[in-house]
């Protein structure tokens, strides 16, 4: 009953806001902001100034949002100018002669449009702009001032390089667009605005590079965003997992950034990027899982210490997946496969353990996810420390109380440190979900069950897309050109072409000793 | 069509899950079996041989390990079981230790002169260390003189696990002088299949240690132990074989004992075949080294006082492997020196006719002419070129 | 271009080549050694690995003009053009099957192993069936797929197999190759005949190049595969030979797996490397049965087009898994796969030869 009645309620009130947006403006000035009032509710930040222009016979009104716009741009360019205005009028001719000229010559705002229904005044007001109405005209001036408190722009929080641009993206759409504008100057830079969220109205813009980027690529991130039908979008998040190809993959088939000079290398090979206005986290589609394991200082580092990294980060994300599993098999299964001093010592620091291998592991890894929790929720200084005393203090008395064994300890926190190697968190989120499976299997068959699950998740892998492009390639299929910037970083000379599985229309990125 | 591809994942999922662990048995639940030594009760019970098995346990707690910085206690654990199969014996051991022995880490293996001497048994015995799969190839086997688990009995002052200690032992003796080659079960395997008789190193339990006495020969055909090698006879045999870096040559010359270090042997075998009544076997032995001891007070720093002792040196060599193989032809006829094998690689047709006749049956092998020419080098005549001056005549 | 639309069943050279080695190497590769060793002298089973080479060559290189007569021809169309429909349908049905007895030959020769090396207690039921559910899994996905495992599969495999034969100089002993040249010639002949053994599974090229992106490529690139297989092959028995002697080698039940347990890993990071051998092998034999099932699943989905692919998967792994049941031992297992092998390798060149003999009676012209 409860259920059908919310059903139905719901329903109503849709359909009553959309029946109010198709409203048409009046020539009636009053009865033009008495219907904003109403529309809105007269809240209390709805700024409505009634004033007369001209010798004093003309009505005129500003409506804005306190908060949303830049008030001294509101003072200087627009009150000051409106006000000092002389100009004769008689007829009703005269009166638009009159909007039109305001429109043409008074207002010092570089943006500005017209409107002409109530539906184009409610989206410019709530956006930020400013709306002028004069009485007698049935249409009204929608200037763009907006401001109000945005923030500066920081370095990166999430993404941390030792070399390369300290910038990182800020909530602001515009502040993004130009970031990466200022990255790529090149002309055919293409930024298509769109709005999601049926209430929040976001501004999304999709973000390529003509003639570079495969249009098939473009059409298909279109056709996607465009079935985006929700209420409200207020992280990238919500977009990435509505146009994503697998909801049920772990892995992440876009990758999110907040750095600039990620997203415009990206668009320079040949990527699309979805922005969002509210947040830093810009989407790069399509991606592959070569990809999400790349971090731009592979580039900006000379190739040997570029390629010491990535292998270094491939081991790591080895290390991350399958160390626990590896240490619960060779513990339960196949303790012929360690070293025989090791085997005692092993055996020797178990001696004492009340709980199998498995439950020690498992343990161990929720404690470790619950501190990684933990230190996310606090605030930095405290975070850090949540770090120290249960790092330290909870493992050290898990060993003297003799719940857990020395070797687990080290097995655990090596996996902990080889995760944070991935560049990517979205994909350090993937491997630990995939590490538990690997427990699992490791537990019940071994290193047999192991493999298996491996084998699983390379089958996974194989049929993944991320719009339309393998997700596991250059691996497979295998793309012998790509190779050369995977695992190995090659020298810059020889990284001459743009990944060769995203079909780019230009292949090559650079020439050499050609000017 | 998606959907039911992921209900199969789960169902994948599920059912591994479901299974259950049979074979999750935790480390501390296993017996490490380190080394085992078997030995040959007197007669025969039911008509088979009555063995007894010794298997050391590790006891991990025991270990000094520098964490817990040693509890005191002993680190193995020697237990003995009796019975005519091997296999038969381990499981019954599991009775007794309260842990399953296991054997993958088995390091050694050692086998009284007595089982040795028995014809076939020693092939027996052998053939679960083969079989079975918890059991690596690369056990190593030795032949101890007396009761064969006094060897696991000793207290070694440096290792706390006697069976580690002579691994190690045999494997630094591989890697360095090669005097004590040891034997892998692996190795005995593939000598058993073709017949070939072969060298165990022969040791004898001490206190605290073990000596070495030189190897045992086991001869191929005869499936058995027939006789054995002094330390010297086995430094002739590793030249024959002409694989060894180590051992020494001790000899006089003009009255001084002088002591040759060998750094390096090269040999190389030509075998006659055309009269395979009487094979010629020319064995060529290449030896490097340096003068390593000088008693008395030469100077041997000059080419004609080197040159002398190098002959001096061949001809020590040449009479101590000529005595060893001509030990070897009479008295125990066993071609220790794999020539039948070398026969086999080169006169492949030859050998097919007379390889029933090489050791045993019409004894060609006792019969072959086999002569040994040795070259020496002396690399180095030592840092120094005496300790004193002049000596009273 | 050619990706971005979506699910394109096309098969790269790359793919096509790899299929070869992918299929080939899998049960046989474990235990040639000693079958070769046991018809031979010294380290002449080379001789025997290359002559069953190069009649596989003759074979796959036949199989893949046969195929690229037709382009993008299902088995089932191009047959039906040559010999009628119903015979066809029965030639189909008839690979089809012999697949199917493969992937249960080595559903159940991979669970007879892995209790071998890593299980003591484990039920073979149990082993078998996770196995079989993984390959149901991948079946159930897209064919291309499976294409694409193989290449993901294929370099950990030839990685780990060189890094064992190189850790293994160790004890290798090169007098143990002599001597050369002694086999009689029934030696060779008898020697070649089990060698055919491990060389079988060429069928699915019949069907699996109707696939083919660059189909006039494709007989190269299988030749090339068929060689790789040989190089591999050459590989490991020559090592064998040369580690545990011929004699030896005789005698091992799985020599190749016996090569990885002597290996000591430098650093002594794990004592038994076999156990990682196998580990890593499991995905050879993985690529195996997915591509015998997935013919098994490709003939009969020719045969009944309207059926969901689905339907013939839940048909056939009881029926794989049963088969592989059946036999109760190791010899009756070694019985079942030897007759596999020798009627999938019969089946195969008797169809190739009488559907080529019979398109070129009839005058049929490479289509182009």
């Amino acid at each position: 009953m409860a259920r059908s009645r919310f059903g139905r309620h719901k329903k109503q009130q849709q359909t009553k806001v959309e029946a109010s947006f198709a409203i048409e403006i009046f020539k009636d000035i009053e009865q033009n902001i008495k219907n904003l009032n109403n529309m809105l509710d007269a809240p209390d930040d709805l700024m409505t100034r009634e004033f007369t222009i001209g010798h004093g016979e003309q009505q005129a009104a500003i409506a804005y949002i306190d908060g949303l716009v830049d008030k001294e741009l509101l003072q200087n360019n627009i009150l000051e100018n409106l006000q000092n205005l002389s100009v004769e009028q008689q007829s009703e001719e005269d009166v638009e002669a009159m909007f039109d000229k305001i429109y043409q010559t008074f207002i010092s705002i570089n943006k500005i449009k017209k409107g002409t229904t109530l539906d184009d005044i409610s989206n410019g007001i709530l956006s930020g702009n400013t709306v002028f109405y004069l009485d007698g005209i049935d249409a009204v001036l929608i200037m763009d001032i907006k401001g109000g408190e945005t923030r500066a722009i920081e370095q990166p929080i999430t993404e941390t390089l030792i070399r390369g641009p300290r910038t990182s993206f800020v909530e602001s759409i515009g502040t993004n667009i130009s970031l990466i504008r200022r990255n790529i100057r090149a002309p055919n830079l293409r930024l298509k605005t769109s709005q999601v969220g049926r209430r929040s109205k976001n501004n999304l813009v999709l973000a390529y590079v003509e003639g570079i980027v495969n249009p098939e690529i473009v059409q298909e991130v279109s056709r996607r965003l465009e079935t985006i039908d929700l209420d409200d979008a207020p992280e990238s998040g919500f977009i990435e997992q509505w146009i994503e190809d697998s909801f049920l993959s772990p892995f992440p088939q876009m990758m999110d950034t907040e750095r600039p000079d990620v997203v415009s290398s990206s668009l320079l090979q040949g990527k699309v990027a979805i922005i969002l206005d509210g947040t830093p986290f810009v989407l790069i589609a399509p991606t592959t899982l070569g990809d999400i394991l790349k971090s731009p200082e592979d580039y900006y580092e000379r190739w040997l210490y570029g390629t010491l990294l990535r292998v270094l980060r491939y081991i790591g994300a080895f290390l991350a997946l399958f160390l626990p599993a590896i240490y619960i098999s060779l513990v339960s299964f196949h303790q012929g496969l360690l070293p025989s001093k090791l085997a005692f010592s092993i055996a020797a620091s178990r001696e004492g353990v009340p709980f199998p291998a498995f439950v020690e592991a498992m343990l161990m890894v929720i404690t470790m996810e619950l501190l990684q929790e933990a230190g996310v929720r606090l605030p930095t200084p405290i975070g850090q420390t949540i770090g120290i005393v249960g790092g330290l203090v909870i493992g050290e008395a898990a060993v003297q109380a003799g719940i857990v064994s020395p070797v687990m300890l080290i097995v655990i926190a090596l996996t902990a440190i080889a995760a944070f190697t991935t560049p990517t968190f979205s994909l350090s989120i993937s491997l630990r979900i995939l590490r538990f499976g690997f427990m699992f299997a490791a537990a019940f068959l071994g290193l047999y069950g192991v493999i298996l699950v491996y084998v699983m998740i390379n089958i996974h892998l194989v049929n993944l897309k991320s719009f339309g492009v393998p997700y596991a390639t250059p691996f497979a299929p295998t793309m012998l050109g790509d190779m050369k910037d995977l695992v190995l970083r090659a020298p810059r000379f020889m990284l001459m072409k743009r990944p060769e599985y995203l079909q780019t229309e230009d292949e090559k990125s650079a020439n050499k000793g050609e000017k | 069509m998606n959907k039911k591809r992921y209900l199969l994942l789960l169902y994948c999922l599920l059912i591994t899950m479901l299974t259950g662990c049979w074979d999750n048995v935790p480390i501390e639940d296993r017996g490490f079996v380190i080394g085992s030594a078997i030995d040959l009760k007197d007669g025969k019970v039911d008509g088979n041989y009555d063995l007894t098995l010794t298997n050391q346990f590790v006891v991990p707690p025991g270990l000094n390990s520098p964490m817990n910085g040693g509890s005191g206690g002993k680190a193995f654990m020697n237990l003995s079981g009796s019975g005519d199969s091997v296999f038969a014996i381990d499981q019954e051991m599991a009775s007794l230790t309260s842990k399953m022995p296991f054997f993958e880490h088995l390091k050694l293996l050692v086998v009284s002169d007595e089982l040795l001497e028995t014809p076939h048994l020693f092939a027996d015995v052998l053939d679960v260390f083969v079989r079975d799969k918890e059991m690596r190839r690369g056990v190593k086997v030795v032949a101890a003189k007396g009761e064969a688990k006094d060897i696991l009995g000793i207290q070694p002052e440096n290792e706390q696990l006697p069976a580690v200690y002579i691994n190690n032992l045999l494997e630094v003796s591989m890697k360095k002088t090669n005097l004590f080659k040891p034997m892998h079960v692996g190795d005995i395997h593939q000598m058993l299949l073709t017949n070939s008789s072969f060298i165990i190193p022969y040791v004898i339990a001490a206190k605290n240690k073990v000596d070495y006495k030189g190897g045992a020969i086991f001869h191929g055909y005869e499936d058995k132990l027939v006789g054995f090698l002094d330390e010297k006879e086995m430094t002739a045999l590793n030249l024959v074989n002409g694989d060894t870096h180590g051992g020494t040559i001790t000899f006089t010359y003009d009255g001084d004992l002088i002591t040759f270090k060998i750094n390096n042997a090269k040999s190389d075998v030509k075998l006659d075949t055309k009269d395979p009544e009487s094979i010629n076997i020319t064995v060529d032995i290449g030896v490097e080294g340096g003068i390593a001891e000088v008693f008395g007070n030469k100077n041997l720093n000059n080419s004609q006082t080197l040159s002398e002792i190098e002959k001096e040196i061949s001809k020590q060599i040449e009479t101590m492997t000529g005595q060893t193989i001509a030990r070897t032809q009479k008295e125990m006829n066993a071609d220790i020196f794999a020539f039948d094998q070398k026969l086999n690689e080169r006169h492949y047709h030859t050998w097919q006719k007379i390889k029933d006749n090489w050791d045993h049956g019409e004894n060609l092998f006792a019969k072959s002419n086999i002569r040994v020419n040795a070259k020496a080098h002396v690399r180095t005549a030592g840092a120094s070129e005496k300790v004193e001056g002049n000596r009273k005549e | 271009m050619k990706w971005f639309t979506y699910a394109d069943p096309k098969i790269d050279d790359k793919e096509i080549m790899i299929i070869v080695p992918s299929m080939l190497i899998g049960g046989g590769i474990l235990t040639f050694p000693r079958f070769v060793a046991d018809e031979t002298v010294g380290s002449d089973g080379w001789i025997v690995i290359l002559i069953g080479g190069m009649l596989t060559l003759l074979v796959a290189w036949t199989v893949a003009k046969l195929a690229t007569m037709f382009p993008n021809q299902s088995f089932l169309s191009y047959a039906s053009a040559i010999v009628s429909k119903p015979v066809a349908v029965i030639l189909t049905f008839l690979l089809g099957t012999i697949s199917m007895l493969i992937a249960s030959y080595v559903v159940r020769n991979i669970a007879n192993t892995a209790k071998e090396y890593l299980f003591e207690q484990t039920p073979m039921e149990v082993i078998a069936l996770t196995f079989l559910l993984v390959v149901i899994y991948a079946i159930s996905s897209s064919r291309i797929g499976l294409f694409r495992l193989n290449m993901l599969f294929f370099p950990f495999i030839f990685l780990i197999t060189i890094i064992i034969m190189l850790l293994n100089i160790k004890w290798f002993d090169f007098g143990d190759l002599l001597p050369m040249f002694q086999t009689s010639f029934t030696g060779y002949i008898k020697g070649t005949g089990s060698m055919i053994t491990s060389y079988v599974g060429l069928g699915i090229l019949l069907f699996y190049l109707a696939l083919a992106d660059r189909p006039k490529r494709a007989p190269k690139m299988v030749s090339i595969g068929v060689c790789i297989v040989m190089f591999f092959y050459f590989l490991v028995f020559i090592t064998c030979i040369g580690v545990f002697g011929h004699a030896g080698t005789a005698n091992l039940l799985n020599p190749t797996v016996e090569l990885a347990k002597q290996v000591e890993i430098p650093g002594g990071i794990f004592e038994r490397a076999e156990v990682v051998f196998y580990v890593i092998w499991i995905m050879a034999i993985f690529n195996t049965t997915t591509m015998a099932f997935d013919i098994a699943v490709l003939a009969l989905h020719s045969i009944f087009k309207k059926a969901n692919k689905m339907t013939f998967i839940f048909i056939l792994s009881p029926l794989i898994y049963l088969i592989s049941m059946i036999p109760e031992n190791l010899v009756e297992l070694n019985h079942f796969g030897t007759f596999v092998s020798y009627v999938s390798a019969g089946t195969t060149v008797f169809v190739t030869i009488l559907l080529l003999i019979i398109a070129k009676i009839r005058g049929m012209k490479q289509v182009e």
